[in-house]
């Protein structure tokens, strides 16, 4: 997932998600305004490490992408749930409720953002189901 | 409001119809609404036509030719809600005392884009990014079957329904039966689901002549009422939400059956949104047939089969019938209609008093669905014969 450079934190590296102080609430990426008050978003990193809430691996997609591609929800500790891509060559590897941290490469003029399971191959049961 | 009722019902069959303008469905279907109502196109105050990529005036493009004009022709798009909305437009309209007799039209021919998934507004962060509708039910499905353990299975017995149904249902897309094994050997759209578990899409068109109760004995058809008309639009979230419950139908059903003073259990037939299979099991349980985790239990039990005490899609619903997206709304109508008038053939569910339609749909980062249309139907006093 492209990710543009202004929608990172120079210093932490992080993802910048909107966040209403006033509401609690936050958001990524940024809408313009709180969608609960209408009062105005600060920009604050958001955390690097959720969890997988769900998944799916697409095999066929709209015209001009690499097939097949693995996208998902994660919900990170502070209640903010993104739309992500996930690294997977093979979904049976994944489970809902994974953590999975965020890994940023450069790309052009911003980023190239994707989640990867915290574990480095396929889990056992016992951590799957924990 | 004073009563409403639906006096005139009709539609093409639903599939490839290459060579036939959007127009010329629309057309189609709203003459033969206007036959079985027996009404003269000088009784039509107004139309209201449900369409999303046919481009403008699809409505007057419709019934430009059957003479309707120098009347409100009012084109409505909200995604596969869109007829299911223009339903309700025309029960504002003739409900409040504006408008006596209206025309509701649905029309679609999505053969014209091509074929694979729909187009979404590009603009919108998930979809520039590569989310589609079938991803988006894949997730639903996936978090289900994790949060209940149940399997693809589970999923594939929906579709195995779905054909069954529509096999006896002549305006049906899809009219063979098929096989758990064949659905989930059908090949992988996003992964959990699978080819024969995505609606295909099609074209056709359906409509119906809707009047106040008290003018009903003009027409020479059955009046079936209107007793609920239910739309919503999403609830933007930007945390968690459950995407096993599909909060948008949720509140439409709980809304619609508080207008229409009954619950679930007095539904006899309802129509609803199965785009994909995992849509049926959520909406079992969004609608109240279910409790939360027993959907693929209530599938299983024969519960919404013919002879099931509430049959759900006798039509074959949009994975057999199709899914010519504003079109599905009113041909949910169009075989409920039927249904209650007793006149559905040989799927034909036995004394259906009370009938349920449920379009839901549009794909839009941070809400469930755009659009949510419930309305509850009722038989017509005295049944007419078989036709």
């Amino acid at each position: 997932m492209h990710i543009p450079s202004e929608h990172v934190d120079s210093d932490s590296g992080r993802l910048l998600g909107g966040h209403c102080e006033h509401c609690q609430l936050s958001a990524y990426p940024a809408p313009p305004r709180c969608p609960s008050c209408l009062g105005p978003l600060a920009a604050r990193p958001l955390a690097a490490e959720g969890k997988l809430y769900s998944y799916a691996m697409i095999h066929a997609g709209p015209r001009g992408r690499r097939l097949p591609y693995t996208v998902g929800y994660v919900d990170l500790p502070d209640g903010t749930r993104l739309f992500a891509h996930v690294a997977a060559d093979d979904d049976t590897h994944l489970r809902t409720d994974m953590p999975v941290r965020l890994s940023l490469h450069p790309d052009g003029s911003g980023y190239r953002a994707i989640w990867t399971p915290s574990w480095p191959s396929a889990p056992n049961k016992e951590v799957a189901d924990a | 409001m004073r009563d409403v009722v639906i006096v005139g019902a009709d539609m093409t069959p639903f599939g490839k119809h290459l060579d036939r303008s959007v127009g010329a469905l629309g057309a189609e279907a709203v003459l033969g609404a206007l036959k079985d109502a027996g009404a003269e196109r000088s009784q039509i105050d107004a139309v209201y036509s449900g369409n999303v990529t046919g481009g403008m005036l699809v409505g007057q493009r419709a019934v430009r030719d059957l003479g309707l004009g120098g009347i409100p022709v009012v084109n409505i798009e909200n995604a596969c809600s869109s007829s299911a909305a223009a339903l309700r437009e025309a029960y504002v309209a003739v409900g409040s005392g504006l408008h006596n007799t209206v025309v509701v039209l649905g029309v679609e021919k999505l053969t014209a884009l091509g074929g694979g998934p729909l187009p979404l507004d590009d603009a919108d962060h998930e979809v520039a990014n590569g989310q589609m509708m079938p991803a988006i039910y894949a997730m639903r499905a996936r978090r289900y079957l994790s949060e209940y353990g149940l399997s693809p299975t589970d999923l594939a017995a929906v579709a195995v329904k779905a054909r069954r149904h529509g096999a006896r249902n002549p305006y049906a897309y899809l009219r063979t039966e098929t096989t758990v094994d064949d659905v989930l050997a059908s090949r992988p759209i996003a992964t959990p689901l699978t080819l024969f578990q995505c609606c295909p899409s099609g074209d056709g068109a359906a409509a119906l002549v809707v009047t106040a109760a008290e003018r009903a004995p003009t027409f020479e058809a059955p009046a079936v009422r209107i007793r609920a008309s239910v739309l919503h639009s999403g609830e933007f979230r930007t945390g968690f939400r459950d995407m096993t419950s599909p909060d948008i139908t949720v509140h439409s059903a709980q809304e619609a059956y508080e207008q229409a003073g009954i619950g679930p259990d007095d539904i006899d037939v309802i129509e609803l949104h199965d785009a994909f299979t995992i849509a049926e099991l959520l909406y079992y349980e969004a609608l109240g047939l279910a409790e939360r985790g027993r959907a693929a239990a209530l599938l299983h039990s024969g519960a919404t089969t013919f002879g099931g005490s509430t049959v759900v899609n006798p039509s074959g619903g949009l994975l057999a019938k199709g899914h010519p997206i504003g079109a599905t709304g009113a041909a949910q109508a169009v075989e409920i209609v039927w249904q209650l008038r007793d006149q559905a053939e040989q799927r034909q569910v036995d004394g259906a008093r009370l009938g349920l339609i449920h379009a839901t749909g549009g794909g839009l980062s941070g809400v469930d669905h755009g659009a949510c249309a419930v309305h509850i139907l009722e038989a017509p006093r005295k049944q007419v014969a078989r036709g």
